[in-house]
């Protein structure tokens, strides 16, 4: 197919860009296993300290596990790309991408996905090996719930990207949309169950939870990965109604970022040079 | 000296009087480091209703001891950490050779230019986490003793973080790729975010003498809640300056080889 | 007869922008009370381009040139009027349009920053779906005529603003573009760089018959790449005609800049208008029509220590003006 060639040549750049950084992605083959390490002394600490073999719904070993899948999953799932859009604003840069033969959403997200490719293969894959050596990470054995929980992370990327796209369009108007971004990764992180697993939340908000797009950029996939879901159960229990919700946040905000892109370039268009 | 203190305010003041739009942006930027300093706090919540918590830190001390971690990081983020950049820089444009002739002005020049406000938002943050813990615990269970070292030992856990800078700038005129090791050294200090009880003895020791990490939030925090002795300060605050002085020494044998090799 | 593949009529575009005043005050009110204000863009602009041509858009900055590019370009919609491009209009069928174009932006940065230009040129290769065997013979040809055969090797960031121009411009025509559009090509380049690209063009429109629109502030290269030029103020076209007729018509005069060694008294000389006379240095207008330019410098260094001597034609402004003025009458 025609575009394949155009969506190759987008991916490609990305994974080259990323290889010119790829210092900057190195850097997390230790990073990344010192926070393990700091997790595990910590939480180690705490379940001896506390004398309870499940806390919030875990096992020590089930979170050590679950702080192992976050890493990876928010390394695959977390976005940069209204970085490079608040620069191409900043830098008036912008008017080249409407002259590539591609459309803006699509330029950037398949670069986005050749920029991932390094992260993945350099880092998570080591990370996994090093989780289950040392830490006694074990993979999940279902078949089907192993290939349900990567389809879920596909859904998961894309609703992180769709978020992070957002984000960027803003600064359109903006411009400069530092503070936004930093405000972003944060809750970002924290509401998708980056710091902890949403059980810890008051329950409160982990009923609302279910109805906000946060916990299907993390939490959700990991969970199904770690067979926490049933394919009988009722409600948020049960693993296809996770994922219709998943795929209807990937619609929802697909819409949305359609209708900001419209005004964006509806704006960009009307400014000068 | 006057000449420098003149062009940090010289430059605050352009900063200060910049359009609009930009300084929403300033706004948010110091908004985002505030409320995001808070929402570790706000997972340590979730933590302690849901277990007793790490061993020996009531909920309480423990959020003094983040909001130490995150005064030590406002600090130094608000005064020295755009030194590296500065750094790379006056590399790039040439004008960091004028300096090579006096390197003790260099330092000085580069630091005093090494502001950054968005700092603010993550002392803000700080001083709140500190001052919860410190009027939960009770004001009647601190001396003015421990306050006072605490004070010290916040000083000294701002100076270890401005020796990495310092090697982050001298690494960067050397040409090796300074993001990399900014996120490395910094990676590191994720041993500071918990008290170094929870780690193995092995750990505790590291922590302590040789990459002495411990000085940016444990030990201050212990300080203030339990007093430390004066062994153990001098025991604590020796590794620091030790690394001080092979920071500056590091500083200047890189100055030296850029020099040589022809700046 | 030369295909006409940009048709442009009655091209108006309006857009409303707010008025912004400075300070905190006015900010604040701004939130209130926002005072709606028209500009005018481009107002009934018309020309057309036929294959094979190369022409000038010139005007002062702010008078719509960046305007009627992004209305090329597929990027604006027009308020109202026809724009049509290699049979496309431009914003309906951006993806399919652009693949026909090329554009050299003199001042931004357009190829992948971190990595060297040849992968630039071999991701293009797949984004403007050219066949392999098309494009590896093409893309030789020009890295040698350009002289950036080894430059395209090194990363872009490590590049010569020549080095980058040329880069640049490689990679717009690599996929054969029917039009090109060329923003400040020649920017920050040095004489020998401005030949061969200079050259290039030449080249590419001689033997693909590829068009260029461009725009410059640099004289010379509209001397020596466009035969017609389009000069835009203030949103409408003022001029749209050959090249030699302006000169013939608005160049007459040069300006020449003296600097002498010892004071200028009075200076005389016919057919020369003196613009500024400090102690030591002296601009003067010459009138080519009533005397010749070798015949006042032999006259300056005849009569004058010059220590300087610099001739230069009056800046575009100044015949952009000349020309609206005129059309004012």
């Amino acid at each position: 197919m025609k575009t394949a060639l155009k969506i190759r040549s987008q991916m490609l750049a990305g994974w080259k860009v990323a290889l010119a950084y790829k210092f900057d992605f190195l850097v997390q083959l230790i990073t990344n296993p010192i926070s393990v390490i700091v997790y595990y002394f910590l939480w180690k600490a705490i379940y001896a300290y506390t004398g309870l073999d499940v806390i919030s719904g875990y096992t020590f070993q089930q979170l050590i596990d679950y702080f192992v899948f976050s890493l990876i999953v928010g390394m695959i799932v977390y976005s940069d790309i209204d970085n490079w859009m608040e620069h191409n604003v900043v830098h008036g840069n912008v008017i080249q991408f409407f002259l590539k033969p591609i459309s803006y959403l699509a330029e950037k997200i398949w670069f986005e996905v050749g920029l991932k490719f390094l992260d993945i293969v350099i880092v998570a894959l080591p990370l996994i090996m090093i989780a289950i050596t040392v830490f006694g990470t074990k993979l999940a054995t279902s078949l089907p719930m192993t290939l349900l929980s990567f389809l879920m992370l596909i859904l998961a990327v894309i609703i992180g990207f769709m978020m992070t796209y957002l984000t960027g369009l803003i600064a359109f108007w903006l411009i400069r949309i530092h503070g936004l971004r930093r405000m972003k990764r944060a809750f970002l992180l924290f509401l998708s169950g980056g710091i902890i697993p949403l059980t810890f939340f008051p329950s409160w908000y982990q009923q609302l939870s279910h109805f906000l797009p946060f916990e299907y950029m993390r939490f959700v996939p990991i969970n199904a990965y770690m067979g926490r879901y049933s394919i009988t159960a009722t409600g948020f229990d049960n693993v296809f109604i996770v994922l219709g919700m998943q795929i209807l946040w990937v619609v929802v905000l697909y819409l949305i970022a359609k209708f900001v892109e419209m005004q964006a370039f509806k704006k960009f268009s009307g400014a000068g040079a | 000296m006057g000449k420098n203190f003149k062009l940090w305010m010289n430059s605050l003041a352009l900063e200060l009087a910049s359009d609009m739009a930009y300084k929403l942006n300033f706004f948010l930027k110091v908004f985002a480091l505030f409320i995001n300093n808070l929402l570790g706090p706000i997972a340590t919540v979730f933590i302690y209703q849901h277990s007793a918590g790490i061993p020996g830190w009531s909920f309480p001390e423990f959020i003094l001891f983040t909001g130490t971690f995150t005064l030590v990081n406002g600090i130094t983020h608000f005064l020295f950490i755009m030194m590296p950049v500065r750094v790379i820089e006056a590399v790039r444009d040439g004008s960091f050779d004028k300096f090579l002739v006096q390197p003790f002005n260099t330092i000085l020049n580069m630091t005093l230019r090494g502001w950054d406000l968005d700092g603010l938002g993550e002392i803000l943050a700080g001083l709140v986490l500190v001052g919860y813990g410190i009027f939960t615990v009770g004001l009647a269970e601190f001396t003015l003793l421990n306050v006072v070292l605490y004070i010290i030992l916040i000083l000294f856990g701002v100076l270890f973080q401005y020796c990495i800078l310092l090697i982050i700038a001298s690494c960067s005129f050397l040409f090796v790729r300074s993001y990399a090791l900014f996120e490395l050294l910094f990676g590191m200090e994720k041993f500071a975010r918990y008290p170094i009880d929870v780690f193995n003895m092995a750990l505790r020791i590291v922590l302590t003498f040789i990459f002495p990490v411990a000085i940016a939030s444990h030990y201050p925090a212990k300080t203030l809640l339990r007093g430390i002795s004066g062994l153990e300060f001098i025991y604590i605050a020796l590794p620091v300056i030790g690394f001080f002085i092979i920071s500056l020494g590091f500083w200047i044998w890189a100055m030296k080889k850029y020099r040589s090799a022809g700046g | 007869m030369a295909k006409e593949i940009v048709t442009i009529k009655n091209l108006t575009k309006t857009y409303k922008t707010h008025e912004r005043k400075a300070g905190l005050m006015n900010a604040i009110k701004s939130l209130f009370n926002r005072k709606v204000v028209l500009k005018h863009a481009l107002k009934d602009v018309s020309f057309t381009i036929k294959e094979g041509e190369v022409v000038g858009l010139i005007g002062p900055n702010g008078a719509g040139k960046s305007t009627t590019i992004k209305a090329l370009s597929g990027v604006l919609h027009p308020t109202s009027g026809v724009v049509r491009v290699l049979g496309y209009v431009p914003w309906k069928h951006r993806v399919k349009y652009v693949k026909h174009i090329g554009v050299v932006f003199g001042q931004k940065q357009q190829l992948w920053w971190d990595l060297p230009a040849i992968d630039t040129f071999d991701l293009n290769r797949d984004m403007y779906e050219v066949p392999e065997k098309i494009f590896r013979p093409r893309l030789k040809r020009i890295m040698k005529m350009l002289d950036i055969e080894e430059v395209a090797k090194t990363p872009v960031r490590d590049m010569s603003l020549g080095e980058r121009m040329k880069c640049k411009l490689a990679a717009a025509l690599l996929h054969k573009p029917k039009l090109v559009f060329l923003d400040e090509p020649s920017i920050g380049l040095d004489v020998i760089a401005k030949d061969i690209m200079r050259d290039f063009i030449i080249d590419a429109n001689k033997k693909d018959k590829t068009s260029f629109i461009v725009t410059t502030h640099d004289m010379q290269d509209i001397e020596h790449l466009c035969e017609r030029v389009i000069i835009i103020n203030h949103g409408v076209v003022v001029w749209d005609g050959p090249l030699k007729e302006i000169k013939k018509k608005y160049l007459k005069n040069k300006i020449i800049d003296v600097k002498c060694e010892s004071p200028i008294g009075k200076f005389r000389h016919k057919g020369c208008k003196i613009v500024s006379n400090d102690k030591y240095e002296l601009r003067i207008e010459v009138d080519t029509m009533k005397t010749k330019i070798k015949e006042v410098v032999s006259h300056i260094m005849k009569n004058y220590e010059f220590a300087d001597l610099v001739i230069n034609d009056p800046p575009i402004e100044e015949v952009i003006q000349k020309i609206y003025r005129e059309k004012k009458k």
